[in-house]
């Protein structure tokens, strides 16, 4: 069953197939937060909690015919933001990246010309990019959404989606360089 | 979570927020956004009118008393509150639906658009002295 037509189903009343929408989107969502707002396991699982409980009350606002991972990872960055909003000078707590979810991509590292090992040092430096930029790179190179899909979850133009991207790489570019 | 999460559903604790409620937000949107360009359709020609009953290019020819009639009589006000409403319009068009996709260009060059046809519309009922 695709998400659209368990959301579609969720919305008709059958209320009790929500567990599965938590079950295929939990780790997911986790991870991804977890690199957002860069703090420990209780508050990232609490900031998942408060996802879930929005995506269920606006279930209804959900068109079917449209892409239900954007749409919920929409959801995950507007709480990821009133985090941020909330919390506005948190120290950011330093991550174990070994037990990241998202291991070795070569992708980036291809991208940035640089070996694949020095990929931990890669997340060291992504942490400390802007959020427009750290967004864009986890959606893209972590997570393997399109330009379209981070469109959809950034409400940004498609166009503006290349411009963050190449940016996040230049800078993280730059800051390889200047530790070489 | 999960478990958490199912219980409070099971208990209403958390409730889905009704069809209805998003479609009225919907409309709500549109029919605002709609009304913001016949509103600033209706400023654009009041300035018009202003500008016109002022008459810019006779005052010109009478040099420096000319200009300052015309500083002191444009409609300021009034231009400056058509800006505002067509600025509104822009937000409010930037936030329907999937219009996040455009350009800063587009979308204001759709709103500037609406603006237009909606003044020719209104001139033309005017003409036809519908109002």
């Amino acid at each position: 069953m695709t998400d659209e037509e368990l959301i579609n189903l969720i919305q008709k009343g059958k209320q009790e197939k929500f567990g599965l929408v938590i079950d295929r989107y939990e780790k997911k969502l986790f991870f991804y937060l977890k690199n957002l707002i860069n703090q420990s396991g209780e508050d990232v699982e609490d900031l998942l909690q408060e996802v879930f409980v929005s995506v269920y009350v606006n279930i209804q606002s959900f068109d079917t015919q449209k892409k239900f991972s954007s749409w919920i990872y929409r959801i995950a960055h507007n709480n990821a933001i009133d985090y941020f909003k909330s919390k506005k000078r948190l120290k950011s707590e330093s991550l174990d990246f070994k037990e990241d979810y998202f291991d070795n991509n070569q992708k980036l590292a291809e991208d940035l010309e640089i070996e694949t090992e020095r990929n931990l040092l890669i997340k060291k430096y992504i942490n400390e990019l802007d959020l427009k930029y750290k967004e864009s790179i986890l959606l893209f190179y972590y997570d393997n959404r399109n330009y379209e899909e981070i469109s959809d979850i950034l409400h940004i133009p498609h166009s503006q989606v290349g411009v963050l991207l190449f940016r996040a790489k230049k800078l993280l570019k730059h800051k390889l360089i200047k530790l070489k | 979570m999960k478990e958490k999460i199912m219980s409070q559903i099971k208990k209403k604790e958390i409730k889905m927020k009704p069809k209805w409620w998003f479609r009225i937000q919907k409309i709500g949107i549109k029919g605002g956004w709609i009304l913001l360009i016949i509103i600033s359709s209706v400023l654009v020609r009041l300035v018009w009118y202003l500008i016109g009953v002022i008459n810019p290019k006779e005052l010109i020819e009478f040099g420096e008393i000319g200009r300052e009639v015309i500083i002191n009589d444009f409609p300021y006000f009034t231009l400056l509150i058509t800006i505002s409403v067509i600025i509104l319009a822009g937000f409010i068009f930037a936030q329907l639906e999937n219009n996040y996709k455009l350009t800063r260009f587009r979308i204001w060059l759709s709103v500037l658009f609406a603006v237009s046809v909606c003044s020719l519309l209104l001139s033309l009922i005017r003409s036809f002295g519908l109002i």
